[in-house]
């Protein structure tokens, strides 16, 4: 589960933000703020994406970089909601 | 305690009237009394306003230590689209304080105020950063009203505006400039030639009689404030009120048969662009109107006007060699999508005084 869940993650990582900025590697714990993959406009494309593809709603309290930082965080994120667990402390 | 989200409260006016300062008017120094003292008023629910026994719909960001890191001003206004009344809200001066602190602050700022009871969501100044954002939660762009308009009246005098406004000195060069556009004049440039207006006049308004004619002018819209939610007049005293663009005029423009067919309302200053609030035109009028403002500007000794394109007068603008550039844009949004489709497909009125413009937090200087 969490394995599809991160490949799926991984895929809309690498499509919208990896392939875009010209990059090509990314490793799954490397953080998306700090390499500058990712801004207020790219937080915004990931949450629409989560809440589109694993059909659960992002609340505004865990919009924070502990849950979507990076592909590791986002893929365990989406499990704890997706099995009714939040992720992160709000 | 967690970072959070929150209706502004008063005791957060001094941190984004400080952010406010430092982010949008460069400035260095500690605001003064009267730009937080606007912001209280204009941020807590008012008399006038849509709001007035709700709580403030302008938000903040709170970081984990409880301090004040970001803001976005929202102000509710009830709409007219069609036959059914909508409430909708504009949104403005989205910032973040040290955002690659808090690098999702503006993301959550911006999905706060778009969760919120209004139908409809707005905002006229969204930058290139905003853009990208609404439109990554489903908001969209009205092209119509998202290019900004200018007429040059004196080409030598609007060089040296423009200049200046980067580099102050270059103003002792007005009186120069002056003498080229009086040469430019005699020599009669076509391109520069302004328009007729025969069987029209205009004359200066009280803000009681340009109150009484918008809501009738603005009736060619399919969408369009109601005018009482916030009401034409509290909208009228915020824009009366700036300093940094010149005095507000305020004109009516009449048929030969004495009726009201136009409006402009307009900031001058001599040897400076002037900046127009709002133009208003019944159908087919929107010519002679503007033919009115550009004479008007030139005769206070305006070197050039500037404005927001809108649905209602694109073909007038173009008519009139004015050009056309992308600064702001409109962006819109609203959950319901059937809705959002009928106000792309509108001739939409949501720019100044229906808009965001009318406040002093654009064009207010403060000190």
């Amino acid at each position: 589960m969490t394995n599809t869940i991160k490949h799926k993650v991984r895929e809309f990582v690498e499509t919208s933000f990896l392939f875009r900025e010209g990059r090509e590697g990314l490793a799954d714990g490397q953080s998306l703020l700090a390499e500058g993959l990712i801004d207020s406009t790219g937080i915004l494309e990931l949450v629409s994406f989560i809440e589109a593809e694993f059909g659960i709603i992002v609340e505004d309290q865990e919009i924070v970089p502990e849950n979507l930082d990076s592909v590791n965080q986002i893929a365990a994120y989406v499990a704890g909601k997706t099995s009714g667990i939040t992720a992160v402390a709000v | 305690m967690g970072e959070t989200i929150r209706a502004v409260r008063r005791e957060d006016v001094p941190a984004v009237a400080e952010m406010f300062s430092r982010i949008f008017m460069k400035s260095r120094a500690a605001p003064g009394a009267l730009l937080p003292s606007y912001i209280e008023e204009i941020v807590l629910p008012r008399r006038g306003f849509a709001n007035e026994s709700e709580e403030p719909r302008s938000r903040v960001f709170i970081d984990a230590n409880g301090a004040v890191r970001g803001f976005i001003g929202v102000w509710p206004r009830r709409m007219v689209l069609g036959a059914r009344t909508i409430e909708a809200a504009a949104a403005g001066s989205l910032m973040v304080d040290r955002p690659e602190e808090h690098p999702t602050a503006g993301a959550r700022l911006l999905r706060s105020f778009l969760a919120g009871p209004q139908e409809l969501s707005f905002s006229e100044t969204a930058n290139e950063l905003s853009q990208g954002m609404w439109q990554r939660v489903g908001g969209e762009r009205l092209p119509t009203t998202s290019l900004d308009w200018m007429r040059v009246l004196r080409p030598s005098g609007f060089c040296v505006a423009t200049a200046a406004r980067a580099f102050r000195p270059v103003a002792v060069l007005r009186p120069v400039a002056a003498g080229l556009d009086r040469l430019i004049d005699a020599a009669g440039v076509k391109a520069l030639q302004l328009g007729d207006s025969a069987g029209y006049t205009d004359v200066d308004a009280s803000s009681a009689e340009i109150e009484a004619v918008i809501p009738q002018l603005s009736e060619s819209y399919e969408l369009r404030p109601d005018w009482q939610s916030p009401t034409l007049s509290v909208l009228l005293a915020h824009a009366q009120s700036k300093e940094r663009y010149g005095d507000l005029r305020q004109r009516i423009v009449y048929s030969r048969r004495g009726e009201p067919v136009g409006c402009y309302l307009y900031y001058a200053r001599r040897g400076d662009v002037a900046r127009v609030l709002q133009l208003l035109a019944r159908p087919g009028t929107a010519g002679p109107a503007l033919n009115m403002l550009f004479r008007h500007a030139a005769s206070v000794g305006c070197v050039g006007v500037r404005g927001r394109t809108d649905p209602v007068l694109f073909d007038a603008l173009v008519a009139h060699r004015c050009l056309f550039y992308h600064g702001s844009a409109m962006v819109v949004h609203a959950r319901d999508k059937s809705l959002l489709r009928d106000v792309r497909g509108a001739r939409a009125l949501l720019t100044g005084l229906a808009g965001e413009s009318w406040n002093r937090l654009i064009g207010g200087s403060f000190a």
